[in-house]
């Protein structure tokens, strides 16, 4: 077990949340309600004073929630948890092949984890929200009683109502960034990637931005891969987007190209290829030893450390790659073996979800490599 | 449901006799309210749900109302409730009033006390057929009873115990697909469960004289995870592996098309597949086809043939396409506007292999003109659109209309094709 905030930081920050801005108070044009009704809850992050960004797929919403005084309260940190899956379908009254986890976000402010859940099969599988705190306890979040805003995204318009329409839509991941909550998607219809953005209080959702690639493996130009992975970036002192793609190009955006005014189409910057058939499923971004480094998790190529020192001047990659991987260079981390969620705990550890000997998914907390 | 007592009622007896002030309040409880329930046996019973609003609960019952009282103000969740009162999942041990796995916490729920009994409610219903272990613990009452735990298993019904769902079709259904098929569709005869197609679906290319020899082609599925369910989850999208599709990338080069023109191939769907009540599929589904030429030029509009209704009329406008367009997409792609720019109601049919969109109205045709309306994100199931194949080298890219053109709204973006509807 590791607590990595001490308790007189909790204390100081116990103080100073009176005075921060909650979400009720600082959402000027949707007012903030209670009880928000979620069908689903897909990818979480959390934002500014404790916001915690939360994507509802089926319902094509993303909400922001005021946790209040269920994100305090525990012991600080995150302490491991074995088979973590099993623990929560026992809380949540079923068995591990009934809990699909669907992310995993740190709370900054008390460096608790917060394991988003759909529980069930089907149609009927509903969602559930469940803290980890410094001593391995494990509370279940009452969304009911918490105070949100959302806004939904832009849905494709469907031309005539009387067809039966069975898309759906999979929020990939969500991001805040310089007054803006990013989140990035694919659907089971349309071969479409799309990266949406909207201000932040929300007001009401852009048309949304979609961005071209050149795939650099590809030598076509792909203009339709799906996102799963991004991380808002400063290069020099100008804000980015670093997307990650299937079969895995890291491309670079600048916000400043991503204008929902621009009219064109955005052709994004592929600046490294780190081979097929695999997804990407989080990036973080951390310092080690005075330098800055992307660790990004993949589902059948492990996890990769990327230093960022060459981003703002990498070499686009337009030409086809001759093998496997190409661009930045990266390295390997073998030792963080079947990650299946990743965000940064502190500022020397992780903390991931990962395969479990015993089957299910084990909550560890893991040294930055 | 099961109960058991393990002698508490004769415990209870003697534990009055020695407390002469409990007694007496137990008296003055009962006189002063004529409903308030007698100490009797614990009653540990599973109350099905009674509607939509009304979850499956579990009731305590056999308790005084002195006892009721003093637990009425606790809070519905509060911590120390699962000493008093504790749900877990599984059998338990039976007997001796242990539970069969104590480092397993305790079902989440909401506790209550009604006017003879404690309820407990857990956050997401029980699942039917599954087993709780329930044990109420007297010696936690306020005052405490020296009494054993009384223990109980429950369960509510199993929903189904026989395997019922089928494949009832698979999209796109002709004989002959390209090549560079890129998306195709599996369709239910009932809600499926969370199961990612790539675990239970084989591409198996057949050879030989009779096609009996079977060979997998590994690899030829989108590694994704992702839920391409629909939201009914009857039907799930599979998308071969672009990168494998696609010409000339290191995937293709390295390990070619997952189909091949000229070769017969079966999409073999196993029914270990589990539908939403976790039931396996009814049985194996077998879908035969032969891969033809690839298609990878983008949909012109002007190869469709409008066969146009009499004025005056219901009749179907039909739209014939020279090649089959996506059987998921077309549903919300294509509509027809009048003139004013009014969306024309009425039911739509995919015919002859999603080669044929119709639409039936439900008010008569008026002569005039009318509008074909084709969404810009319609695809055939190569993922070729309008005007722009699935793959455009970067000197070619001059249509500045591609889905999610920033500026402007998709609907503006719609083509329209006119057609006039005249006298019979």
């Amino acid at each position: 077990m590791r607590s990595s905030v001490k308790i007189a930081a909790v204390l100081a920050f116990v103080a100073l949340t009176a005075y921060l801005p909650t979400v009720a108070t600082v959402s000027t044009r949707v007012a903030a309600a209670a009880g928000p009704e979620l069908q689903s809850i897909g990818p979480l992050s959390f934002g500014p004073a404790g916001v915690l960004y939360a994507a509802d797929s089926l319902a094509g919403k993303i909400y922001a929630l005021d946790l209040g005084t269920q994100a305090t309260g525990g012991a600080p940190g995150t302490a491991n948890v074995a088979n973590i899956t099993q623990k929560i379908a026992a809380m949540l009254g079923t068995d591990a092949l009934q809990v699909n986890v669907t992310d995993l976000a740190v709370d900054a402010r008390t460096h608790n984890s917060f394991v988003a859940i759909m529980r069930g099969q089907g149609p009927d599988a509903r969602p559930a929200l469940l803290r980890v705190d410094g001593a391995g306890k494990i509370t279940t979040i009452d969304t009911s009683a918490l105070q949100f805003t959302s806004v939904d995204l832009p849905n494709l318009p469907a031309a005539n109502a009387q067809g039966r329409n069975q898309r759906a839509q999979a929020i990939t991941q969500v991001k805040y960034a310089n007054g803006r909550v990013w989140a990035s998607g694919l659907s089971n219809e349309e071969f479409a990637s799309k990266l949406w953005s909207v201000a932040y209080p929300f007001a009401k959702a852009d048309a949304g931005t979609s961005v071209e690639i050149y795939h650099g493996n590809h030598q076509q130009l792909e203009t339709r891969a799906p996102m799963y992975a991004f991380i808002p970036y400063s290069i020099g002192n100008e804000p980015y987007v670093i997307g990650a793609y299937l079969c895995t190009p890291l491309v670079k955006f600048p916000v400043s190209a991503l204008k929902p005014a621009s009219g064109k189409p955005y052709r994004g910057t592929t600046i490294g290829e780190f081979g097929a058939g695999s997804r990407p499923i989080d990036m973080i971004l951390y310092k080690k030893n005075g330098k800055e480094f992307l660790l990004m998790a993949n589902t059948t190529r492990g996890v990769m450390k990327i230093p960022t020192e060459g981003f703002g001047t990498a070499a686009p990659i337009t030409m086809p790659v001759t093998s496997e991987t190409g661009g930045v260079p990266f390295e390997k981390v073998p030792s963080m073996a079947r990650v299946q969620q990743l965000d940064l705990l502190d500022a020397t550890h992780s903390v991931v979800l990962a395969g479990s000997n015993a089957g299910g998914l084990d909550l560890q907390a893991v040294e930055l490599p | 449901m099961g109960t058991r007592n393990d002698g508490a009622g004769t415990r209870r007896a003697a534990l009055l006799h020695r407390l002469p002030a409990f007694r007496v309040l137990l008296l003055f409880t009962l006189a002063g309210c004529a409903r308030a329930p007698e100490p009797g046996p614990i009653q540990i019973t599973l109350h099905p749900a009674a509607s939509r609003a009304q979850a499956a609960y579990v009731s305590v019952s056999g308790l005084s109302a002195a006892e009721l009282s003093g637990l009425r103000q606790r809070a519905s969740t509060d911590a120390t409730w699962p000493a008093l009162l504790k749900v877990t999942v599984g059998e338990g041990s039976g007997g001796d009033g242990h539970l069969a796995d104590d480092s397993l916490p305790a079902v989440q729920g909401r506790y209550a006390v009604t006017e003879s009994a404690i309820t407990f409610t857990p956050l997401f219903p029980f699942d039917p057929g599954r087993p709780y272990q329930i044990a109420f613990d007297p010696s936690r009452l306020p005052r405490p009873r020296q009494a054993a735990i009384v223990a109980a298993a429950v369960r509510l019904p199993a929903v189904a115990t026989e395997p019922s769902t089928v494949v009832t079709a698979v999209h796109p259904a002709g004989d002959v697909v390209p090549e560079n098929l890129l998306r195709v569709y599996i369709e239910f005869s009932a809600p499926m469960g969370n199961g990612a197609g790539l675990d239970f679906v084989k591409l198996v290319e057949l050879s030989g004289p009779d096609g009996g020899t079977e060979r997998v082609e590994s690899g030829a599925f989108l590694p994704v995870e992702a839920n391409f369910w629909s939201p009914d989850h009857t039907r799930y999208t599979l998308f071969f592996d672009p990168g494998r599709v696609k010409e000339g990338i290191f995937p293709n080069r390295q390990s070619g098309r997952p189909l091949k023109a000229g070769h017969r191939y079966v999409l073999d769907i196993a029914p270990e597949w589990t539908d939403a009540h976790g039931q396996p599929l009814l049985a194996r589904y077998r879908h035969a086809f032969r891969a033809g030429p690839a298609v990878d030029e983008p949909i012109a509009l002007s190869d469709w043939t409008i066969t146009r209704p009499a004025a005056g009329t219901r009749g179907r406008l039909a739209v014939r396409f020279p090649r089959s367009l996506d059987h998921g997409i077309l549903v919300r792609a294509l509509g027809v506007e009048a003139a004013d720019g009014t969306r024309i109601q009425g039911e739509i049919a995919l015919e002859a292999h999603d080669t044929v969109w119709s639409l039936t109205p439900v008010a008569p045709w008026q002569t005039g003109e009318y509008n074909l309306v084709a969404q810009p994100f319609l695809e055939d199931p190569q993922g070729n659109q309008i005007g722009r194949a699935f793959e455009v080298f970067a000197n070619e890219l001059k249509d500045d209309r591609a889905p999610g053109s920033a500026g402007k709204p998709e609907a503006d973006l719609a083509y329209r094709v006119r057609f006039t509807v005249g006298a019979p």
